[in-house]
């Protein structure tokens, strides 16, 4: 989530997570008071004053959520910020009640003390599986948005939503979160990706931004901007406005290769260049 | 859909105060550990937990850590 300020981006990450935290529980989400100052270390957010609150399953059962997300405030030299929140690690889990044991657990800590540092998903005791490896085992998974748990539990464990507009509610507060992400899809990656690309249909603006660091933006053409570091000369991004209307068929007027940052992508692209 | 606007004052979230946080950390590390929030704060920072650090309450407590910084 961006803003024109920290306190905006922190106010346009917190708001939309707790409205979709309302969809399964009227529970606070708790915050840092002051989470909106930029520092190294990263802030948290959490449901409720305990480890987990109570949900309404099925037929009156109850189950019970455990919800953490870390983040930190970053300065964007992108047009989408200048501040932006970014996700440093979360952990939501599904329990067998409030105080009860976790039967599947998303999390992704890449500081952390375990030596699992990539997003996994894992089952608890809770679970009852009986199989010790599979028990044990953390399955890669692509970092999860906090809307995507919320659906599953929903969907797939009958937790009975606690508003009407739910749906529309995950959609919408996702939607935001997706267009901020710098997550990549194929998620394996320990850090985001260092090429961005940016759409922004309603004021028709194409960004694309090979690093994010403080840069002066140029402009090369009509609509056209480079964003350029000035110690370095380097290029970093580029801006294009009226993009669909006037330039779908821009050329980059630079000569670039790009390199594969994710182990899978490169797996992907060798699997695809094998000889049969 | 857009979203729903929401007042700054939003009495669905709740800031803490420093002290509030480490009041938290150190209730559930009482409730889970049997230790004090201090106590699991500096274990954790030593590598004592490591060989826990997947249990889900130790996961979610140093989630949490940032709430006593």
């Amino acid at each position: 989530m961006a803003g024109r300020t920290p306190h905006e981006a922190y106010s346009n990450f917190v708001q939309p997570l707790q409205q979709a935290v309302s969809c399964v529980t009227d529970a606070v989400l708790i915050v840092r008071g002051g989470g909106y100052s930029p520092r190294d270390e990263p802030y948290v957010l959490s449901i409720g004053g305990t480890t987990a609150v109570s949900v309404v399953g099925p037929h009156g059962a109850r189950f019970g959520i455990s919800i953490a997300q870390q983040y930190r405030l970053v300065e964007d030299a992108s047009t989408l910020g200048p501040w932006r929140v970014t996700t440093a690690a979360y952990a939501y889990a599904l329990l067998t009640s409030a105080d009860g044991d976790e039967i599947f657990g998303y999390h992704w800590h890449p500081r952390g003390h375990s030596p699992i540092t990539t997003p996994h998903f894992h089952f608890g005791s809770g679970a009852r599986v009986e199989r010790p490896d599979v028990a044990d085992a953390h399955f890669p998974s692509g970092r999860v948005a906090l809307e995507e748990f919320l659906r599953c539990i929903i969907r797939d464990f009958r937790v009975t939503p606690q508003r009407d507009d739910w749906q529309s509610v995950l959609d919408a507060t996702q939607q935001a979160f997706e267009t901020y992400r710098t997550w990549p899809w194929w998620g394996s990656m320990s850090e985001s990706t260092p090429l961005r690309v940016n759409y922004d249909e309603q004021f028709d603006v194409l960004e694309i931004f090979f690093q994010t660091e403080p840069a002066l933006t140029i402009e090369l053409e009509e609509d056209i901007y480079a964003h350029v570091v000035p110690a370095t000369r380097k290029v970093i991004g580029f801006t294009v406005h009226h993009f669909r209307r006037s330039h779908a068929q821009f050329v980059v007027p630079f000569h670039c290769t790009l390199v594969p940052a994710s182990p899978l992508v490169r797996k992907v692209i060798e699997e695809a260049l094998r000889p049969d | 859909m857009a979203l729903p606007k929401v007042a700054e004052d939003n009495p669905k979230i709740r800031e803490l105060t420093l002290e509030e946080g480490r009041a938290l950390i150190d209730r559930l590390a009482r409730q889970h550990l049997g230790v004090s929030g201090e106590e699991f704060m500096r274990a954790w920072e030593a590598g004592e937990l490591d060989a826990q650090a997947e249990r889900p309450e130790i996961v979610h407590l140093a989630m949490l850590i940032p709430l006593a910084h």
